[in-house]
């Protein structure tokens, strides 16, 4: 049994220690708004901290100091050494280092990985994927969870891209860029091509994810999962929704990846790959150019 | 030049070894009559054939002369679907006999060729339409909706292009040493499936073979020109495109007058890839919303016990777009109007696809010339 501790300021901490009586082999011990205070009642009867609000690299360094798991949200405020610095530490204390809320284990999705590590795809070609909100945080030029689109472009090809070229528009006229196209290209020819608005008017966004590959591919499209609601004039496309499934994935995958004594399926490094990539793309929109690898800053 | 007064007009099919369903769309319009085919004498017994059993087909004549047929037949249309790098010379030919022309994709292979065809058809003042789907039913909807304002100002398009359709063995499968098969052999052989949209002596490349459709799409609901692009190329699929070393995988990002962006993924993924023809899908976005658009829509899905597996199980329908494409083109012939896709932007698109090329083989982005 996994002895969970959830450290939250948020409901979403609420909402996530509600999901974990469906979690196999796994309890919530402690519910705490801050570190600090988990420290401070002591954390003896705790395997694992799922760290949701104010995850700095040194609250996750005590955490992972003291001895134990460390589930944090994917999340673009870390550098990359200090991602890489907390990966080592993991290492050394060997705890379970895995990061939340990327899109992998939406269930969308998660039909495409099992197809693609069985070879039914061949070898991976393009990765499409559109993301369109209504709003969206941007960090420093680029949209804050632009994270989740880069993991599932890289969990597909395994790699870093070799090359980057990336676009960004203020549609809207505010300061900070609300659209971004990204082409990115891997060793072997492997491509992704992505684009992100946050233009859309207030209501449900889109997502589309479509993976082509040498012998077949998948195509995750809300566009084909939408149901009708007539209530006058041209009916209304609903998206059906999975609930928390996604959530309850990821903190299943966390605790077996515990159980187990492996890696977990969106670990430290995946993290680092994301964060290397996103340093590519602002590399790119800077230089209005194309980037490859080894010639800026990523590698 | 006789332009038929809103009568009929005859139609001269000027090779058709490619696409029978250019001319057979052409005839689908009541104005437009398929009287001859004709070629030229040089060409080879593979080509003679297929003219020949087109004109067996229609009950009309196969002249092997053009110039000679354009003459005797009172032509006013010349309906080209040669190999590809013969297009631009036969439809040349066509407007300086003051014939106008509805001619196959690509434009050329050369963009050269293309520049003497917007020359010719500009000195000769005959209308010329590049064959398009532009008039599917679900372009036609997109381009209301967007020229109502329904997304407000667009901004963004994005085309995905996956023409679920194989082209011979897949990569990898010619073993060492086994010879190279010809590109035209294999276009020849394709003949009997469809999937010959790149006959001719030169290889060409899914941006070639097929760009025309998504950029033409753009241009259409857009009418935006490119100004630069990026692009990644590649040869995934297929082993006569590794060999010939020409994509059938293509990424291209395109900058666009009006500041307009976008991008284009295009691919000749394999049958095995899609139910039906392919995966093709418009995104549209606006200052004020977005449109999503299935190209392939309206359609209605056909079951049955025994259904071959090569049969599509989802049929368009609602498809007007061969008529609607005739009727542009005797509205711009009666009105001395412009067509849909016209040789100029027949040639923009071209020089789009040239820049992709080469961008793919540079890895820099490239200006549109």
């Amino acid at each position: 049994m996994v002895r969970l501790a959830i450290v939250a300021d948020t409901p979403q901490g609420d909402s996530l220690a509600a999901l974990v009586p469906r979690i196999a082999g796994a309890e919530v011990v402690l519910r705490e708004a801050t570190l600090e205070q988990l420290v401070a009642g002591g954390m003896a009867d705790v395997d694992a901290v799922v760290l949701l609000s104010k995850e700095s690299p040194d609250v996750c360094q005590q955490v992972v100091d003291a001895g134990k798991h460390l589930l944090v949200s994917l999340n673009s405020q870390f550098s990359t050494e200090a991602i890489q610095a907390l990966s080592d530490q993991c290492q050394q204390q060997k705890v379970c280092l895995m990061v939340a809320g990327s899109d992998r284990l939406r269930p969308a999705l998660q039909a495409t990985w099992p197809s693609l590590a069985a070879g039914e795809l061949g070898d991976p070609g393009l990765v499409r994927l559109h993301r369109w909100s209504s709003t969206g945080a941007n960090g420093a030029g680029l949209p804050g969870d632009l994270l989740r689109d880069l993991d599932l472009v890289l969990n597909v090809f395994k790699s870093l891209p070799s090359e980057v070229y990336a676009i960004t528009r203020s549609v809207a006229g505010a300061e900070e860029p609300d659209y971004i196209q990204i082409h990115l290209g891997f060793d072997g020819g492997g491509m992704a091509v992505i684009d992100r608005a946050a233009t859309l008017p207030l209501g449900d966004g889109y997502f589309s994810f479509s993976v082509i590959g040498s012998a077949g591919a998948v195509y995750a499209d809300d566009h084909l999962n939408k149901q009708l609601v007539f209530r006058g004039q041209h009916p209304v496309a609903v998206g059906t929704e999975s609930g928390d499934l996604a959530a309850v994935a990821d903190l299943q995958e966390f605790c077996q990846a515990i159980e187990q004594q492996r890696v977990a399926r969106m670990s430290g490094a995946d993290w680092l790959a994301a964060v290397k990539t996103a340093e590519m793309i602002r590399e790119s929109i800077g230089a209005c150019s194309a980037v490859r690898s080894g010639e800026g800053g990523a590698s | 030049m006789t332009t038929g007064s809103k009568g009929k007009f005859r139609c001269a099919v000027v090779s058709v070894v490619k696409h029978g369903y250019v001319p057979r769309g052409v005839a689908a319009h009541p104005r437009f009559e398929l009287v001859v085919v004709t070629d030229d004498a040089d060409q080879p017994d593979w080509v003679h054939e297929r003219n020949q059993a087109f004109a067996d087909e229609f009950d009309i004549p196969y002249v092997k002369d053009v110039q000679q047929a354009l003459q005797d037949y009172d032509v006013q249309v010349a309906v080209v679907s040669s190999e590809a790098e013969r297009h631009c010379d036969l439809s040349i030919r066509a407007a300086e006999a003051g014939v106008h022309v509805v001619q196959d994709k690509p434009m050329s292979t050369s963009i050269s060729e293309c520049d003497r065809l917007v020359a010719a058809v500009e000195a000769s003042g005959v209308k010329f339409l590049m064959w398009n789907r532009n008039f599917l039913p679900a372009l036609v909807h997109a381009r209301n909706a967007i020229e109502e304002g329904q997304i407000g100002q667009p901004y963004a398009i994005h085309v995905d292009f996956y023409f679920a359709k194989d082209s011979g063995p897949p990569k990898g499968s010619r073993a060492e040493g086994e010879p190279v098969t010809s590109w035209l052999d294999h276009q020849i052989a394709a003949h009997v499936t469809g999937a010959d949209g790149g006959v001719g002596q030169e290889p060409m490349g899914e941006l070639k073979i097929e760009g025309i459709y998504p950029l033409g799409y753009i241009q259409y609901l857009l009418g935006a020109k490119v100004n630069r692009v990026f692009a990644r190329t590649t040869a995934h699929f297929h082993q006569v495109n590794a060999d010939h070393d020409v994509e059938d995988l293509a990424t291209v990002t395109l900058e666009m007058e009006q500041d307009i962006l976008g991008t284009l993924c295009i691919g000749r993924i394999g049958a095995a890839s899609h139910p039906d023809i392919g995966e093709i899908k418009i995104h549209v976005l606006g200052s004020e919303g977005a449109l999503v658009v299935s190209e392939a829509r309206p359609e209605v899905a056909v079951y049955y016990r025994g259904q071959p597996t090569e049969e599509f199980r989802h049929r368009r329908v609602g498809m007007d777009n061969d008529y609607l494409l005739m009727e542009n083109f005797a509205q711009a012939i009666d009105h001395d109007g412009t067509t849909v896709l016209d040789a100029q932007v027949g040639r923009e698109i071209s020089g789009t696809v040239q820049a992709a090329i080469e961008s793919g083989q540079t890895g820099k982005p490239v200006d549109v010339v």
